[in-house]
């Protein structure tokens, strides 16, 4: 802000014109010119001040409006800026009370506060913390910022005061607030200091279904979102009470809605700070929680009822447990009778009966212990014994147990012998086996049950293979299931209950054994469970298989030519059953043909002797298919030294016939590892 | 134990399950022994001075007391009778304390009787 003074120092030699003046309505205005003349304002539609058209031209050049008053509040000058700003010719302004600018609301507090500014003018903004608005020719209201400065000429005081247009400035904040206001999920609103609500957003309407004009101007804690409840109105007045002083309070609280029922939310109020710390007015919000509180109920609800349902399957086994403990009393004494009764009955029919009456009972006796058995697995009341120990020993049991069984229905019960060493729990492990082949006998016709295991990674494979009438690829995952059984629609229940294997199911789960099952319906099937080595094995396994998987997975290819079909097939058989794969050719050129079909053999056995052309030239015409370093071995009936000299100096290997089968299969091996 | 004709072999059974009992005395009856029957372990520990038995088929599982109670005081009486524990809670404590103990034989309900004749003879060799 430029005071005239200022200017005047500013412009120093500057001639002013002094035209005198009057103003209306009071004496003239008096002001010394830099020489100490006096001069007066000109009242000039052209021009603005009577000073010198210097500070004329800077006066109006000034970006901002200027207005000065004096002690009464007229206005005394005016420059371009304010005319644009107000729509008013300078004409119309000056002599006239500044309170013509004044907005009618603020009318009756700008008198005050003018008189008060003049007892303590300085330099400051005008109106602090208000939105001010100045009043234009048309009547419309522009916010603005207005800057005061005092100002003393010929001992007259004036106010100089600057007006800046805000409009655009107050525009994007109002943008700014009504996208933050009107957003759609919160419920907004301003609560002014008496309580009574000044805004609200579309969100918080629609909630409730509530129109503007009802709710605005209106005690906060009357309107719709709060008349249902008394309890909560009087908390609301208690809010608003704490919000004044500065506090924010939440609590959660219900808003009727707009389709009639009873909304849950999370409502907060909080006070909002002017520049001086002094709350302004505070700020309503809901946010709706049914749908969470609707979704927070419903996992409270699953939990329970998870619980409930872990409760009521260990009430059940409890109560499965005890009741069969019970049922093994009348089980004893029936048995006990039957055979008292056998002992006292003579006639054939009647111990048939008897002895069907037994059968029953042993059924009975069966299917308490099943149940006995699910019902401790299902309760959690087994604890593995965990220990390391030889599979043999539970394969060699199971194999006594159930032998007799196998060879009653014309089976075969075979165990692969083993020398693995396991960890696991030897009782619980038999009984997984042990259900494998029971079911193995039960669904096989005629041929075999195998027991075997392999090392699978860190695990022992316990494999038992069947050649029974399989079962079909949809059944696999059921026939884990509590009572599943094939073939046994009628339930028979000479059967059994068919809890053999989702007791299996459980024991694994228990032991933490891999249990898994192939078949081909009609061919038999193959049920494995996998079991971790016995930890200081585990090394010794490795190397054992790693040389097992080399015999098994990669044998050594041998490609054998001899004309003399006996000692062809011999030697043949000989090598096969040391894990090679075998090629036999009668001839050389027989030979050549496998070789140029593209079989590359480990290595090369021939006779000296071929019908074509000798076993030397076999090796180097080999060799030019199949690559110089076909180790090659050949078995001659020659003795001569010139055989032995061949053999030097070809890279190859000789054997005189008869052939040791040591120093053969020693040759091949060691092909084999160049 | 040599087992002449005419000594009479007196097994005693102590349960709560009167069945059981009335079972077991008919067969063992059948089988030449003489049977004494009680329903609770006072009945019997009233009585096994005056009637001593040679065998006892225990259930451990008592109303009144347990099997490794009655083992204890028979041994602190100097009674030295062999047990033959018939139970039918073979999983509970009570029945692992008194095999703690020590019995001829743990049997489960339900044993067939040819199971049951052969335990009794052979506690009865054991003496």
């Amino acid at each position: 802000m430029l005071a005239v003074a200022a200017l005047k120092r500013l412009l120093p030699g500057v001639h002013y014109e002094d035209a005198p003046r009057t103003v209306g309505g009071s004496q003239d205005d008096q002001w010394r010119d830099a020489h100490g003349r006096p001069g007066t304002l000109r009242r000039r539609t052209d021009c603005v001040t009577p000073l010198a058209s210097g500070f004329d031209s800077i006066l109006n050049a000034i970006a901002e409006a200027v207005l000065v008053t004096d002690r009464h509040g007229t206005i005394v000058l005016v420059n371009r800026q304010t005319e644009r700003l107000l729509g008013y010719a300078a004409s119309h302004l000056v002599g006239q009370s500044v309170e013509m600018l004044v907005p009618e609301l603020a009318r009756e507090r700008h008198a005050d506060y003018h008189r008060e500014y003049l007892k303590a003018p300085r330099l400051r903004p005008m109106g602090e913390g208000a939105q001010l608005h100045v009043r234009c020719e048309d009547g419309s209201e522009i916010p603005v910022d207005i800057g005061l400065s005092p100002v003393t000429i010929s001992g007259e005081a004036y106010v100089v005061s600057t007006i800046h247009d805000v409009t655009a400035r107050v525009q994007a904040e109002e943008r700014r607030f009504r996208a933050i206001f009107q957003q759609k999920h919160q419920l907004a609103g301003i609560v002014e200091l008496d309580g009574t609500l000044s805004d609200v957003n579309d969100c918080a309407l629609d909630y409730s279904g509530l129109q503007r004009p009802d709710v605005i101007g209106q005690p906060f804690d009357k309107t719709g979102w709060w008349n249902h409840d008394p309890e909560l109105q009087k908390r609301l007045r208690d809010a608003i009470r704490a919000a004044k002083k500065g506090a924010t309070v939440a609590f959660d609280a219900t808003h009727p809605k707009a389709d009639g029922g009873l909304g849950l939310v999370d409502f907060s109020i909080r006070p909002v700070m002017d520049e001086s710390g002094d709350v302004s007015f505070l700020v309503p919000e809901s946010q709706d929680i049914t749908d969470r509180r609707v979704a927070e109920d419903a996992k409270d609800a699953l939990q329970r009822a998870v619980e409930l349902a872990e409760t009521a399957t260990k009430t059940k086994s409890r109560f499965l447990a005890a009741a069969s403990h019970d049922l093994r009393q009348p089980l004893q004494s029936l048995g006990l009778y039957l055979s008292v009764l056998d002992r006292q009955l003579d006639s054939d029919a009647h111990l048939e009966i008897t002895a069907k009456m037994r059968r029953s009972l042993d059924v009975m006796g069966e299917l308490l212990a099943a149940l006995l058995d699910v019902s401790r697995f299902d309760s959690g009341s087994v604890v593995p014994k965990v220990s390391d120990f030889p599979l043999q020993d539970v394969f060699e049991r199971i194999y006594a147990d159930n032998v007799q069984q196998a060879e009653a229905k014309g089976l075969v019960l075979h165990v692969d012998a083993t020398e693995l060493r396991v960890t696991s729990d030897p009782a619980l492990l038999e009984r997984i086996i042990e259900n494998f082949v029971v079911n193995a006998i039960a669904y096989t016709k005629t041929g075999s049950i195998t027991i075997a295991c392999d090392v699978n990674g860190g695990d022992a494979r316990i494999v038992v293979a069947d050649t029974g009438i399989g079962i079909a690829n949809d059944q696999l995952d059921s026939i884990f299931e509590e009572y599943y059984q094939l073939d046994n629609s009628t339930r028979n229940r000479q059967q059994g209950l068919g809890l053999g294997l989702s007791i299996v199911r459980q024991i694994a789960r228990l032991l933490e054994h891999a249990v898994g099952v192939e078949s081909t319906p009609g061919v038999g099937s193959r049920f494995s469970v996998d079991v971790p080595l016995a930890e200081r094995d585990t090394a010794i396994e490795a190397d054992e298989q790693v040389s097992a998987r080399d015999a098994s997975y990669s044998p050594v290819v041998v490609l054998l030519v001899d004309d003399d079909p006996a000692v062809l097939d011999s030697t043949g058989l000989l090598l096969d059953s040391e894990g090679c794969t075998v090629h036999t050719a009668t001839c050389g050129s027989d030979g050549l043909d496998k070789l140029a079909a593209g079989l590359r053999p480990d290595v090369l056995i021939t006779d000296f002797r071929l019908p074509d052309f000798d076993g030397l030239e076999l090796i180097r015409r080999a060799r030019r298919t199949a690559g110089s370093e076909l180790p090659a071995i050949v078995i001659t009936g020659d003795t001569s030294n010139s055989a032995a000299d061949l053999g030097k100096s070809d890279q190859l290997h000789l054997l005189h016939k008869p052939v040791c089968v040591d120093d053969l299969l020693a040759l091949v091996r060691r092909a084999r590892e160049a | 134990m040599s087992g002449s004709a005419d000594a009479e072999i007196t097994i005693a059974a102590l349960d709560n399950d009167l069945a059981v009992l009335d079972s077991l005395q008919m067969l063992l009856t059948l089988n030449g022994y003489s049977v004494r029957t009680y329903s609770s372990a006072r009945s019997f520990l009233d009585d096994v001075h005056r009637c001593t038995p040679h065998c006892l088929i225990l259930e451990p599982n008592l109303e009144d007391s347990d099997g490794a109670a009655v083992a204890r005081q028979l041994t602190e009486s100097y009674l030295f009778i062999p047990i033959v524990a018939l139970t039918a809670y073979p999983d509970s404590a009570r029945t692992r304390e008194l095999a703690d103990i020590g019995v001829h034989t743990m049997l489960a309900k339900p044993v067939t009787s040819e199971v049951l004749l052969s335990q009794i003879a052979s506690a009865l060799l054991s003496q």
